[in-house]
């Protein structure tokens, strides 16, 4: 599942006096079975990005293509297209609404025309896989800590078994353990083919688990390229408001220091090894 | 999606219209509609049309802004015109099948028409040039009079401020849920009434519980800041009339002086003008029943 994003903008409020061009001509290829982040600053245009490949909103102008079909073509089939590509929104709370966390899971499933066995097969794997105990699968998913409703949407969305799982700040409000686990099974399903885009703003996350990194600034593509490429751009990207991990900065000051340690490094695992083999030189 | 359905349509601009206090606008806009209804003659209606004209040149407002309005009420124009022309009694102009046309009824139809129009475009021009916040606070303001018979104006005008600035936000939290729940393959395009019924329950299940949570934190942020009510409470943007008031109060005044000096010197609705009129039909309606 190739999807390829071609001049695409889009305007809020198009043709009023308080448009908002969110997505400013943006053109891309995200090739099968990648792990693609997104980051950049608030309002950047990262939310309307993701819709507009999932075909969510439609663009003011420009396309996208899935393997190669425009999206918006009448002939093109949506429906199928929701159990191709799965979108976990930024406050992915707002879409629970049944009377229990297996129901509600079960829900794509059932759209997607599976049988209701079938679907609760597909919830119950996905629930599991989330951290969600057996116990709780007949709680209300009212009355669930936040952290664990992220979990439910996320698991909602990842039972439709999609081929494309797009996440938009999959990791907010999710303590340090809940985010390894989520971004640890995100890279699992990644290695086991499925393509992932995730939306965040942690440069920790991106750095650590993704192939490639999209940096978007007021609508518009920044930089493009793996997560060594960016982040060697520190300057650049403090000036768009964001900035390297910790780490970068970190090894940064040792090199500094005198210790002779590589300085591209993005992942708090790859600096401990550096340090160590610089030291024991 | 849903942004296209806005209520208090307010048209962000810079102009003497924009500026005015919204309680001049409020009873300028009253005045307006009471004036309208006064005297049932077509010169009176002229001269309302022309102001009205006027007053919207000078909001700087575009007129497909203005008309955008009118769509959702052509169908209560279009009735009242048919149901004027065709159920009215009185001097008989033409007659066919089951239809009678008379006199009275064009008269009736072209004064509630265009009476009607007038009402429409004054009224939205109200709404266009002023934000809904500072409608309650002008409407808070006027109905003041009325705590001396206990009631709660403040409260009251408090909670209409409330119910309109969170209806952009439950728009918005709406066409969210939206996206969601179609993105989960919710189906929401099906013919089947059924289907689609069934299929709103994913949608206002999760609005209605983030509607109470909100109302919920609004409360207790209320609190918070030790909110209780009106009694002793000042404005941050307090309200008073300038200059351009004065103007517009002065204005306002002609504007009575002149319709209500048209309505007595001009009693009636124009005589040729029906007769032009009958003549028009009495030459088209057998052209058109003839074919
Ligand atoms: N529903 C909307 N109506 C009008 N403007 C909007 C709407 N949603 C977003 N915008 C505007 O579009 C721009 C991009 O918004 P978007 O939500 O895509 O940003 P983002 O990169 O996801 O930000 P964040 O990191 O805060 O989630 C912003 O300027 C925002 O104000
Ligand atoms: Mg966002």
């Amino acid at each position: 599942m190739d999807i390829e994003v071609r001049n695409l903008t889009y305007e809020y409020d198009s043709g009023t006096p308080q448009a908002v061009r969110a997505v400013d001509d943006v053109s891309l290829t995200i090739p099968g079975g990648q792990f693609v982040g997104i980051v950049g600053h608030t309002g950047s245009g990262k939310s309307t990005l993701v819709q507009l490949i999932d075909g969510l909103l439609k663009p003011t102008a420009g396309s996208v293509y899935l393997d190669g079909e425009d999206i918006a073509s009448r002939k093109f089939d949506r429906k199928h297209m929701r159990s191709l590509i799965g979108i976990v929104f930024q406050y992915p709370e707002y879409q629970l609404f049944e009377t229990t966390i297996l129901k509600d899971v079960c829900f794509g499933p059932l759209n997607m025309g599976l049988k209701q066995e079938e679907a609760v097969n597909a919830a119950t794997d996905a629930l599991l896989r989330l951290g969600i105990p057996r116990e709780s699968f007949g709680a209300s998913p009212f009355e669930i800590s936040g952290g664990q409703k992220r979990r439910v949407a996320i698991a909602g969305v990842l039972a439709m078994n999609p081929k494309i799982l797009i996440l938009d700040e999959p990791t907010a409000g999710l303590d340090p353990g809940g985010r390894e686990e989520v971004l640890g099974l995100l890279k699992s399903l990644n290695e086991s083919g499925l393509t992932i885009i995730l939306v965040s703003h942690s440069m920790e996350d991106v750095a650590k688990y993704v192939d490639r990194i999209l940096v978007m600034n007021e609508g518009k593509i920044f930089m493009d390229g793996n997560g060594k490429e960016v982040f060697s751009h520190v300057e650049q990207l403090e000036e768009i408001g964001l900035a390297a991990p910790e780490v970068a900065y970190l090894m940064k000051a040792v090199h500094d220091a005198g210790i002779p340690v590589a300085t591209n490094i993005t992942t708090a695992e790859e600096a401990c090894g550096e340090i160590l083999r610089a030291l024991k030189n | 999606m849903l942004k296209d359905i806005t209520l208090g349509q307010y048209y962000r601009a810079d102009s003497v219209i924009h500026r005015l206090d919204p309680r001049t606008k409020i009873v300028g806009t009253l005045v307006y509609m009471i004036s309208l209804f006064l005297f049932n003659n077509l010169i009176c209606y002229v001269f309302a049309a022309v102001f009205l004209t006027f007053v919207v040149g000078l909001s700087k407002i575009p007129p497909k802004f203005m008309f955008r309005g009118m769509r959702s009420v052509l169908f209560l124009l279009v009735f009242t015109v048919i149901y004027n022309i065709f159920l009215s009694t009185g001097t008989v102009i033409v007659k066919f099948w089951v239809f009678t046309i008379t006199y009275e009824g064009i008269q009736q139809a072209v004064c509630m028409l265009i009476r009607l129009f007038l009402l429409i475009v004054g009224s939205s021009l109200m709404t266009l040039t002023t934000t809904p916040n500072q409608l309650t606070d002008g409407l808070e303001s006027l109905f003041k009079p009325l705590k001396i018979f206990k009631v709660p104006v403040h409260e009251m005008a408090m909670m209409m401020s409330i119910a309109l600035r969170f209806i952009p936000i439950l728009m918005e939290e709406t066409d969210r849920i939206m996206k969601a729940q179609i993105a989960r393959g919710a189906d929401l395009e099906n013919r089947n009434i059924f289907i689609r019924v069934k299929s709103l329950i994913p949608i206002l299940v999760p609005l209605f519980v983030s509607a109470f949570r909100r109302a919920g934190d609004l409360a207790l942020a209320m609190e918070a800041r030790c909110y209780h009510g009106g009694e002793g409470r000042t404005r941050m943007k307090a309200m008073s009339f300038s200059a351009g008031d004065i103007v517009a109060w002065v204005i306002l005044a002609g504007y009575i002086f002149a319709v209500v000096f048209l309505g007595v010197t001009f009693k009636t609705f124009p005589e040729f003008l029906v007769l032009e009129m009958k003549a028009g039909l009495e030459y088209l309606i057998p052209t058109l029943s003839a074919r």
